[in-house]
């Protein structure tokens, strides 16, 4: 009889398009949204790349300076030059390159000092200022030198562009930072957290008030709780096959997850166990209809998932400062934190701590949800 | 005006889902009801986020954290690893600055930063430049205090770097007011809107009502009239919500410009909906269609995600979208930028909606002939 229900769950689940919609195609949907409008922005924008530049330089001297001053500077463990240098025949040639973004700035000379003309503000336009300022450095502490000692200020020069450095990086990790993964990451928790609407379908379909499948099941000799378990088992395996091919569709179009597959298998596992039993519990809340109990789930979990980041990156923090305690009960804030865990620290210590909060909490929605909906009787219905 | 009156009878029934979206876009606007800056064309460099940890109380790590504060943002931070490595993943901070005990003499630095980062070797950048001049300032004879003084009046980029874009440190909260209406008149339109068409198209209840003795011509009237009056009572809510947040801002300046880009976007979005309403759509379909349709024109027209941080190719497929050009009317008239940009921006809209009009008639009326052979 269990196999029976399990396969008769299944088939019902499967017949739920809506469910497929919200658990795969929505998921999948909004995280190609995400991928095309900001899956890039933080290569674009964070990490250091080549810095396209234009120059037009006509002073000789500001010209000799300036390539032995960026001759100097490079990035990454490569030294690769730091800029992609073209060179202009005029400052008007210079400057349309500028306006038309095919570089990030111009270096131009004027009255023997170095200059930059760039479109907007922003991190890459201060790498490119910062050697106007270095230019503007060398050039005072020339003449602040040479009123103390003349004879020392090509000495001066020289150490001032010195790649001698004092400044020690502590490496923490290696792995990427990109803040804008975290996205990703509370979208699945989403996902995973929507197998509650799954939940709250298998208890309405129980409840000989809410449905007529219900009162059928009220009075037939399977054991409610047998069916139930039957059914729970078969709605979450497909919900967390959804969720694994919403991951492998986001991973396939580059979406980087990280490398801990097996780990991540286990975290939408459980997710999903947490939200179908999160379901399980709303939809034995009462005696209240079946729209209402849905309306209540979806709102908790977009709540949640608010509160986690999804809709605000910088919310996380905010309940980080103001009530952290919330993080560690949150379903979708244990689920981000455990990928954030698991592809920012190099220890599994707190992606472990949260499977087993995540489990815990199942059991609590799936044991209240039984004491809750259990030896319901009806007068009339 | 029977059939008026039945399809405001239908909308009154939507209300509930439609007020969803509309406390959504209250949310959002009281979320950004504190921005705002003074628009400007003078340069400043990024302030990074840097947090100094100093192990050595010198005058001369008091010097170096009071030189990097001049241009960088100071945040207070634990030593503590965990807490360092979320700070900078969620970028509350850019760059951790350990000055090392005994700073004073060996010039010891540490640092954490995101690996690769720009800001990291911007930071760099700076603090290698300030010990490099102190060193050969105090070699030559300057004493600390002077070198620190001759190394902050050389380290300024003032007048050496012109920008020309004019920028605004935050946006006014007018501005994300206008940015965020398309997505909400999509989402509200499509589901109180839909509905109805869906209905009035509906076989059972057209063939009733081609039967009955009201012309055709004055049942679709009545419909026409309906669909604006509907569409445009969403517009003209969110004209007053506007002026009851922003008061006489939105008629000041270009603003008025904006009141049209989005009377403009209203007309595409029912528009749209006209299109959808000549489909066999029940609710659930709807919600499907609704949230497809209003979060890919959103995202991809750049209304929830900037459009500078959008590849070519995406802004090639984004220009195809009717939100794209909501959006750059709307940079453009916050930019104060010349009318007849703008008005080029708004035309292109009109196109759009002349173009879902158009498709709207031509599938009722294919569904027509199809219905009558």
């Amino acid at each position: 009889m269990f196999l029976h229900n399990f396969k008769y769950g299944l088939l019902a689940a499967l017949r739920d398009k809506m469910q497929l919609f919200w658990s795969f195609i929505f998921v999948a949907l909004l995280g190609t949204l995400f991928f095309l409008t900001f899956g890039g922005a933080y290569e674009d924008m964070e990490v250091a790349n080549n810095i396209p530049v234009a120059v037009y330089i006509d002073d000789p001297n500001t010209a000799a300076m300036f390539d032995s001053m960026i001759a100097e500077i490079t990035i990454g463990k490569n030294n690769e030059k730091m800029f992609d240098i073209t060179r202009t025949e005029s400052l008007e040639e210079a400057k349309q390159l500028v306006m038309d973004k095919e570089v990030i700035g111009a270096y131009y000379s004027e009255d023997g000092e170095l200059k930059l003309i760039v479109k907007e503000e922003g991190i890459r336009q201060s790498i490119l200022s910062s050697v106007v300022k270095n230019y503007h450095q060398i050039q005072s502490i020339a003449f602040d030198v040479a009123a103390k000692d003349p004879s020392k200020i090509n000495d001066a020069i020289a150490k001032f562009m010195t790649t001698e450095n004092t400044n020690e990086e502590i490496v923490l990790t290696n792995n990427k930072m990109d803040m804008f993964t975290e996205y990703f990451y509370n979208l699945i928790a989403m996902g995973c957290l929507f197998a509650c609407t799954a939940g709250i379908t298998i208890t309405v379909r129980n409840q000989a008030n809410l449905s007529e499948i219900g009162a059928r099941r009220s009075v037939a000799q399977t054991s409610t709780f047998a069916a139930n378990v039957a059914t729970l088992l078969a709605n979450l395996i497909l919900m967390f096959a959804c969720e694994m091919l919403a991951i492998g569709y986001l991973m396939l179009i580059g979406v980087d997850f990280g490398t801990h597959i097996a780990q991540i298998t286990l975290l939408v596992f459980v997710g999903t166990m947490t939200g179908i039993s999160m379901g399980y519990f709303i939809g034995n809340i009462g005696k209240i209809s079946a729209n209402a109990k849905e309306g209540i789930g979806t709102a908790v979990i977009l709540g949640l998932c608010f509160l986690s980041g999804l809709m605000f990156g910088d919310m996380k923090m905010i309940v980080i400062e103001h009530a952290p305690w919330f993080n560690k009960i949150s379903p979708a804030a244990l689920i981000c934190d455990s990928f954030y865990a698991l592809n920012v620290y190099d220890t599994n210590n707190q992606y472990w701590t949260n499977i087993v909060s995540l489990v815990i909490i199942s059991v609590i929605f799936a044991v209240g949800g039984v004491l809750i909906g259990r030896r319901k009787k009806y007068a009339s219905l | 005006m029977q059939v008026y009156n039945t399809l405001m009878k239908i909308v009154k029934k939507q209300l509930g889902s439609c007020a969803i979206f509309f406390g959504i876009f209250i949310f959002l606007l009281t979320m950004f009801s504190n921005t705002g800056g003074e628009q400007r064309h003078e340069y400043e460099s990024y302030s990074c986020m840097l947090a100094i940890i100093d192990k050595d109380h010198s005058d001369a790590s008091k010097r170096l954290s009071d030189f990097l504060a001049k241009t960088n943002t100071l945040v207070d931070i634990e030593d503590d690893e965990a807490q360092i490595q979320t700070q900078l993943y969620y970028e509350k901070v850019d760059y951790v600055l350990y000055i090392e005990n005994g700073y004073a003499t060996t010039g010891e630095l540490k640092n954490i930063k995101r690996p690769g980062s720009n800001t990291g070797s911007y930071m760099d950048d700076q603090i290698k430049a300030y010990q490099n001049s102190m060193n050969i300032l105090t070699e030559v004879g300057y004493s600390e205090k002077e070198a620190y003084e001759l190394t902050c009046d050389a380290a300024s980029d003032e007048g050496l770097v012109t920008m020309m874009n004019k920028v605004t440190s935050n946006r006014p909260s007018i501005f994300y007011f206008f940015m965020y209406i398309p997505y909400v008149l999509i989402m509200m339109l499509f589901t109180g809107l839909t509905p109805i068409l869906v209905a009035y198209h509906r076989k059972e209840v057209n063939d009733r009502v081609n039967v009955s003795s009201m012309p055709v011509r004055k049942r679709n009237f009545q419909l026409v009239l309906a669909t604006f009056t509907i569409s445009f009572g969403f517009w003209v809510l969110f004209m007053v919500l506007g002026f009851v947040y922003n008061g006489s801002k939105m008629v000041k300046g270009m603003h008025p410009y904006c009141i049209l880009n989005s009377f403009v976007f209203a007309v595409i979005a029912m528009s749209m909906v006209c299109v959808a309403g000549n489909f066999r759509l029940d609710s659930q379909k709807i919600s499907m269609i609704s949230n497809i349709v209003g979060l890919g024109m959103c995202f991809l027209g750049g209304v929830f995600v900037p459009m500078e941080i959008f590849g070519d190719g995406l802004i090639a497929v984004s220009r195809f979208l009717p939100t794209h050009w909501y959006v750059r009317a709307n940079d453009l008239i916050f930019e104060e930028a010349s009318v007849s940009e703008i008005m080029q921006c708004i035309g292109v809209e009109c196109l759009f909606a002349v173009a879902f009009l158009a498709v709207a008639l031509l599938v009722s009326k294919r569904r027509r002939l199809a219905r009558s052979s």
